[in-house]
């Protein structure tokens, strides 16, 4: 469970980019945070994790206030996928960019290799697991960096902006990926048809502060609030307006 | 015209679409180094450490013994075509240090100029000999890296760096920005890209962007930087990387390490090229 509370996130410069946000993410519930770009989307996901400080206001994540002596098992059960697959591949194989994070966490060689073949074999993506990351395509990235956090086997998993860079195909299937896992799941995007095919439960955020939380039906399908995050209906939305 | 001088001038520089080719090239290696070879199974440990001894081996002749580092191309051409490395590619890759090795041996030439003996009525002086040492010294240590380089991966060999207790930082180091090398070139023809396509007489970039387009691409890369470390943060990471463990070296892993070495000592120690020589003549 994640609970946030008046949360405050300012960069070095003085830039406010999250304030005043507050909100529960309960266990089992897939929750999306939804805003233009510039909205706070990516800082607010790092802060969850303590990549960046607060600067106001209290995260709760699993039970454990995000502070610096708490931050190593948050980070084993709140797993962070990047927007960009190349900031989170950074191993000459997808094998050892998986086994990353079982080896630090100190699993020993055997087991990281079993958590790597499950993991794999769970994203129907074995025959990807000797390539090099600069050899993959964007949708293999995308999976990849999913699974390089999975094998960690976290119980929260944060989702930044899971379908930039893909094509319509590579999309789908990701979307699709992500209804398979069952966790608790918070996933920033601007993609609204994502938000509504992953999410019973969206937040929206303008501007650094939240402004909505509430069902899927009544956020996203609201004109006037989707207009006020800087953003439009979903498409197949405005479709079915059209018709 | 002074645009055309301009413009012949950068022609000769070396633009981002070049620096992209070399390392595509680079990644070239990667893949040679995926090959199934005899060479390519020997354990990655058994072939640095033959390596290294061989360089020291060939690094210890005098400046005049040229003819002691003819034998010495008997051990890379033997690699070479166990391993199927194209003879081309030792070449090419060879080519962009001949410069600094020449920079290096053409002042003993300018000041070495005693007749050190004669091919016919053409005295060659030891300057021109030191510098012709300097180059097969150069080309043998080159092209024994470069075999190495194509016949073990690049994990492989941080790996075994790790285990001859080189700091952890250096080898996570290397082995980054090989892995990143890639993505700052692709960075760079982006942007180059970019200002080619605003700016299509103009051959490389001008003088007076170069600063702005360095600059930039210097905070991408911070950026970027900085992005990756927050992703290997939330995987656990705490200064150290945990490497898989290596296979164990069999004995034929060993066995070669040991002939190359003891090969290295026996032709550094006897010069079987002046006894060939000698029942030759």
């Amino acid at each position: 469970m994640i609970e946030v509370r008046n949360l405050s996130v300012a960069y070095p410069d003085g830039t406010k980019a999250v304030s005043g946000v507050s909100f529960t993410v309960g266990d089992g519930e897939s929750v999306a945070v939804v805003g233009a770009n510039g909205a706070g989307k990516s800082t607010l996901l790092c802060a969850l994790v303590g990549i960046l400080p607060a600067s106001g206001g209290t995260i709760c994540a699993n039970g454990m206030a995000v502070q610096k002596k708490h931050l190593p098992q948050i980070r084993a059960a709140v797993g962070l996928v990047f927007q960009n697959p190349d900031d989170q591949l950074f191993m000459p194989s997808i094998y050892d960019d998986i086994a990353f994070g079982p080896r630090n966490y100190g699993l020993s060689e055997a087991e990281a290799e079993k958590r790597v073949s499950e993991v794999l074999a769970a994203l129907d993506a074995g025959h990807l697991k000797d390539k090099a990351p600069h050899k993959l395509s964007g949708g293999e990235k995308r999976i990849a960096a999913l699974g390089s956090v999975l094998a960690m086997r976290p119980s929260v998993m944060l989702l930044d902006e899971p379908s930039s860079f893909l094509d319509p195909r590579a999309r789908r299937g990701i979307i699709a990926l992500l209804a398979g896992i069952g966790l608790t799941k918070l996933v920033a995007t601007h993609d609204l048809d994502l938000a509504l095919a992953q999410n019973k439960h969206p937040v929206a955020q303008r501007k650094g502060g939240l402004f909505a939380d509430g069902r899927a039906s009544d956020i996203l399908q609201n004109v006037h609030l989707m207009a006020q995050a800087g953003l439009e209906l979903p498409l197949c939305c405005q479709a079915s307006k059209r018709a | 015209m002074r645009d055309c001088g301009r413009t012949r001038w950068w022609k000769g520089a070396v633009t981002i679409a070049d620096i992209k080719s070399s390392i595509g090239e680079l990644y070239a290696i990667e893949q040679l180094a995926r090959g199934a070879s005899a060479v390519h199974r020997l354990h990655p440990m058994a072939k640095l450490i033959a390596t290294a001894f061989y360089i020291i081996a060939v690094a210890s002749y005098g400046r005049y013994d040229a003819g002691g580092l003819m034998v010495y191309a008997f051990y890379p051409a033997v690699m070479m075509a166990v391993s199927e490395t194209p003879c081309r590619f030792l070449l090419r890759r060879f080519l962009p240090a001949l410069p600094f090795v020449l920079l290096a041996g053409i002042s003993n030439v300018l000041f070495d100029t005693q007749t050190a003996f004669f091919i016919g009525p053409v005295g060659v002086s030891f300057g021109v000999l030191s510098l012709a040492v300097i180059l097969i010294k150069a080309w043998l240590s080159v092209t024994v890296v470069l075999i190495l380089a194509a016949t073990t991966p690049m994990q492989d060999l941080a790996c075994q760096l790790a285990r001859l207790r080189i700091p952890a930082v250096l080898v996570m180091l290397v082995a980054m920005t090989y892995r990143y090398m890639g993505i700052l070139s692709d960075e760079a023809h982006a942007m180059f890209t970019a200002y080619t396509l605003r700016a299509p007489k103009q051959k490389g970039i001008a003088m007076a962007h170069m600063g702005s387009f360095t600059g930039q691409l210097l905070l991408r890369s911070i950026g970027r930087a900085e992005r990756v470390y927050a992703a290997m943060k939330c995987r656990g990471f705490h200064g150290a990387q945990r490497l898989a463990p290596a296979r164990r070296a069999a004995a034929a892993d060993w066995v070669f390490c040991v002939c190359v070495c003891l090969f290295s000592v026996l032709f550094r120690v006897v010069n079987f090229s002046y006894l060939l020589g000698r029942i030759l003549v």
